[in-house]
């Protein structure tokens, strides 16, 4: 069997056995999901990389402690929930989480950068980017935790209440307004 | 949190419109992050190769909560007294080679009559003995200090010192701590919770930590100790006390797929 169609879970076991290549197939399958979960939710680029790295160190560290019946998807947004929870509370310890203003229209210019495309596709691409970006940045932070969770981290709903130390049913009203809005502030972005 | 939820419908289009308008993000993290990320796994998968079977991997970053320099400075200040009252003065008493005889003058008596059995000397590095005589109390300490006092009779007066200061009683009650915040990790552990009981009852600091920055909760944790955990935490053990490495207690209930646990951790505010 290939490491590409290896289970995370069998990539971690290899890995915590020293098997490095197994860790470099699990970080790439899953750096952008992390990347985008993190770097849509703190809102600034240089934030998201020093953040995605002290995620994945994390990783590193406890793969020894790592069992193969707990998902690793799981545990690998844990682990990056509560980075973010830990820089919002750092950065800003008198402010609540709610109220923290989210950069979303600088972060969409960031996010389109691509110099190997030509003007008019890094022009649309920029828009689009900037519409999601923006939209996102609108939604109160629960919700785009929780929307982010489960669409980059493929979550369920009673992984993202476990994460987040909430009730089901809170999990799941935030995951419905949370498309709800989006749906409103796309169109309106459209 | 009070949020009733609306009805769900026409949302999936949501996650695919999303799905699209990512796809015209190319943004990622940067290379050096990549570079650093697998630079620093691939040591580590390194150190677990050389080392047999899978051991821990230890990675000693310091943490914003890290408290070691708290066991470190106890232990050593500890270790120093110690070997200081027990060593230095064996080490400032004149040789016991003879001696020409300068007059025909008796010489003093010494100290310590020949007869007298000398104490049993502990060395610093013997840890059993060290223990030993602090299991036997006050009692065996203070028997023992004149003796030495006697041996170091004609040290100069900075040995004196040391040995009548109350610096070693400071020292001695220090290590003591530590025993006992040790005793309640391995209590934890190994989930005697009658015995984690007792400790707890003595005041002592719950939250203390490990050379690798490990809580009593922690360590209980990692050992599946459901007991133990239940126990800590209601005696108001930090539920988010992190190691060294930054993992919480809940990340590593997670890691090691114990849901019990990971909803106690939760239940007290764990995240």
């Amino acid at each position: 069997m290939t490491e590409a169609a290896e289970s995370d879970e069998v990539l971690m076991s290899r890995y915590a056995r020293g098997d490095a290549a197994a860790f470099e197939c699990l970080y790439r399958r899953h750096e952008t999901r992390t990347w985008r979960y993190i770097e849509r939710n703190v809102g600034n680029r240089a934030t998201a990389d020093e953040l995605m790295q002290e995620v994945w160190f994390a990783v590193a560290r406890q793969a020894t402690r790592y069992q193969p019946s707990a998902r690793f998807t799981t545990w690998l947004f844990t682990i990056a929930h509560n980075r973010i929870i830990d820089w919002v509370r750092k950065c800003r310890p008198h402010t609540s989480i709610d109220s923290l203003p989210h950069e979303g229209g600088s972060v969409a210019i960031q996010l389109t950068a691509d110099p190997s495309s030509g003007p008019l596709a890094t022009a649309v691409a920029h828009e689009q980017s900037s519409a999601l970006a923006q939209a996102l940045a609108e939604l109160p932070v629960e919700q785009r935790d929780a929307f982010l969770m489960q669409i980059e981290g493929d979550l369920s709903v009673e992984e993202i209440a476990a994460v987040t130390g909430v009730t089901f049913e809170t999990s799941k009203s935030r995951l419905r307004y949370a498309r709800m809005k989006l749906r409103d502030l796309l169109q309106e972005h459209a | 949190m009070n949020e009733s939820p609306p009805p769900n419908e026409g949302l999936e289009e949501v996650d695919e419109r999303y799905r699209r308008l990512s796809e015209c993000d190319s943004s990622r993290p940067s290379e050096a992050i990549r570079r650093a990320v697998l630079r620093h796994a691939s040591e580590l998968a390194a150190q677990v190769r050389t080392r047999e079977g899978s051991m821990p991997i230890e990675f000693r970053r310091p943490s914003a909560n890290d408290s070691r320099w708290r066991v470190a400075t106890y232990g050593g200040v500890a270790a120093a007294a110690l070997a200081g009252l027990l060593i230095a003065p064996h080490f400032l008493t004149p040789s016991t080679a003879p001696q020409k005889p300068t007059t025909a003058a008796p010489t003093p008596a010494p100290a310590v009559p020949a007869a007298t059995p000398a104490p049993p000397r502990v060395l610093a590095g013997d840890a059993d003995a060290r223990r030993a005589t602090m299991a036997q109390g006050p009692a065996r300490e203070s028997a023992s200090r004149p003796q030495l006092a006697q041996r170091a009779t004609p040290a100069p007066s900075a040995a004196r010192a040391m040995a009548s200061s109350t610096f070693p009683a400071a020292a001695q009650q220090a290590a003591r701590s530590l025993d006992a915040a040790r005793a309640l990790r391995e209590a934890a552990q190994s989930g005697n919770v009658q015995r984690l009981e007792t400790l707890l009852a003595e005041h002592i600091d719950i939250d203390a930590r490990d050379a690798n920055g490990r809580s009593a909760l922690m360590l209980a944790v990692v050992h599946d100790q459901k007991e133990a955990v239940t126990s800590l935490l209601a005696a108001g053990a930090d539920p988010n006390a992190a190691d060294t490495s930054g993992t919480t207690p809940l990340e590593a209930a997670i890691a090691a797929a114990r849901p019990e646990i990971a909803a106690a951790l939760r239940q007290a505010g764990a995240r």
